[in-house]
């Protein structure tokens, strides 16, 4: 049971990656919108960004299987 | 999954070593030498075609002078043979003109001569016709027959001379 | 709950890297058969792509392979800077490896950077590489001093992100394509029937190749600082 309590908290760390990845796309729609010409690079740039704060989402997860393997 | 082996990462990096020494070797190497070799194909030939572009813009520029002078020297040959031509021109005219007028000249000389000639000649006949008529008034007897029949005879005499003179 | 209990074991199993053979008393894991499997097929077709390859008059294919070339080191020469170009060749093989590896659950196989040796390896492979870079072109001295700039107070963190780079290359790819194959895997263990498509083009296609991109992105990005 704590395991998986544990687990749970461990993956409130995408609330992180789903908060940043929302404000990124916000605000490269924005940016595209104000400059439609750079639209290539802005969305590569975002990608990278969303990539990246995915990432905080992923350690939640391994850390959550972790748990669940060596402690449940 | 989670646990990690030495051997293995070791296996894993080695093989990902001696693929990335294979990769550049034998396919990024040989991709980009290509390009690379094909740009230089690309520049040598621009310098080439450069080259020989320079070499026709010469012959060219040597050509038209060629041309320039082969115009002018013609347009001499030519003002050349006009001037001549002229010249002759007018020395043929001047010695047609200079022979009609010779020719003339003595055409008139004969005209003039034949005419004197023939006068000369009517002259003579007159004279002898009127010595003749003189003759035959005193050899033969007056009379008004015989005036008639002389002036007759005067007169056939003279126009037979003016017919032979006429024909 | 018998058939739930069943469910779970099989994504248990699928989860964990099995050992194939042992050679030696050592077990080889699925990943590196898997890693040897790939690289072959990536050299292989690499070769067949670029035979016959010629300066004139280049084939459609001969075409097709230099444009991808050229974009791909294009990319990679950009990201790592004018010193550190020389490296574009081992990001692009990295990168093939990887976008390989990543979509290798698509053929029915476990990808093999879902195993942490794979992509620990990769990672120790960069880091490597970063430091390399940076003896390269700085020297030994330039190197060191590169630990207490922009001052000796960041010594520490300098350190510290030595070991943080590596590990946080390495957590991101493979939990990027756990994630994905464990998704999968729950997908797969309700129906194999069409529904998986749509998951796969996600998780396995689009996750995986942006995970390429961030991957050889942030490893150029290290190498290009290391060499400034």
């Amino acid at each position: 049971m704590l395991t998986a309590i544990g687990a749970a908290i461990a993956v409130f760390s995408g609330i992180g990656a789903g908060v940043s990845i929302a404000n990124a796309t916000g605000k490269a729609v924005e940016s595209i919108a104000r400059q439609p010409e750079a639209a290539g690079e802005i969305r590569s740039t975002m990608l990278i960004g969303a990539a990246l704060s995915e990432a905080t989402a992923v350690y939640g997860f391994v850390i959550g299987v972790l748990i669940i393997l060596f402690l449940g | 999954m989670l646990s990690l082996d030495p051997f293995n990462l070791v296996c894993i990096i080695v093989n990902l070593i001696v693929l990335y020494i294979l990769m550049k070797k034998f396919v990024f190497g040989r991709v980009l030498n290509v390009i690379e070799s094909r740009q230089q194909m690309i520049n040598e030939e621009k310098a080439g075609a450069k080259a020989v572009r320079e070499e026709a813009d010469r012959l060219k520029k040597e050509y038209e002078e060629n041309l320039r002078q082969a115009d002018e020297t013609s347009n001499r040959i030519v003002q050349d043979a006009k001037i001549r031509a002229q010249g002759e021109y007018s020395r043929i005219m001047e010695r047609a003109a200079a022979d009609a007028e010779a020719m003339k000249a003595s055409a008139q000389k004969s005209i003039a001569q034949e005419r004197e000639k023939t006068m000369d000649e009517l002259h003579g006949q007159i004279m002898d016709l009127a010595v003749e008529a003189a003759g035959k008034i005193m050899s033969e007897k007056a009379g008004p027959e015989n005036d008639s029949i002389l002036y007759d005879a005067f007169i056939k005499e003279a126009g037979d001379v003016d017919g032979a003179k006429d024909e | 709950m018998k058939k739930v209990d069943a469910y779970i074991e099989t994504i248990k199993e699928e989860m964990n890297c099995h050992t194939v053979f042992t050679l030696g008393g050592v077990g080889i894991k699925e990943s590196v058969v898997a890693t040897l499997i790939i690289t072959t097929v990536v050299f292989l077709v690499g070769l067949i792509v670029t035979s016959g390859l010629r300066v004139e008059n280049p084939s459609r294919r001969q075409l097709a392979v230099e444009s991808f070339v050229l974009w791909l080191e294009g990319f990679y020469a950009n990201t790592l800077g004018e010193k550190g170009r020389r490296y574009a060749p081992y990001m692009m093989t990295i990168a093939c490896y990887v976008a390989i590896a990543n979509i290798f659950d698509i053929f029915g196989m476990k990808p093999p950077t879902k195993d942490m040796n794979c992509t620990a390896a990769l990672a120790i492979m960069t880091i490597v590489l970063v430091q390399y870079a940076g003896i390269r072109a700085r020297g030994v001295k330039g190197w060191i001093h590169s630990f207490v700039e922009p001052m000796p107070a960041m010594l520490p963190m300098n350190i510290l992100e030595l070991f943080i780079k590596p590990v946080s290359l390495c957590m991101r790819l493979f939990g990027n394509v756990l994630g994905a194959f464990v998704v999968m895997s729950l997908v797969q263990g309700l129906t194999k029937f069409i529904l998986p498509v749509p998951f796969a083009l996600y998780f396995d296609f689009f996750d995986g190749l942006i995970q390429v991109y961030v991957f050889t992105f942030l490893s150029s990005m290290y190498i290009s600082e290391a060499v400034e």
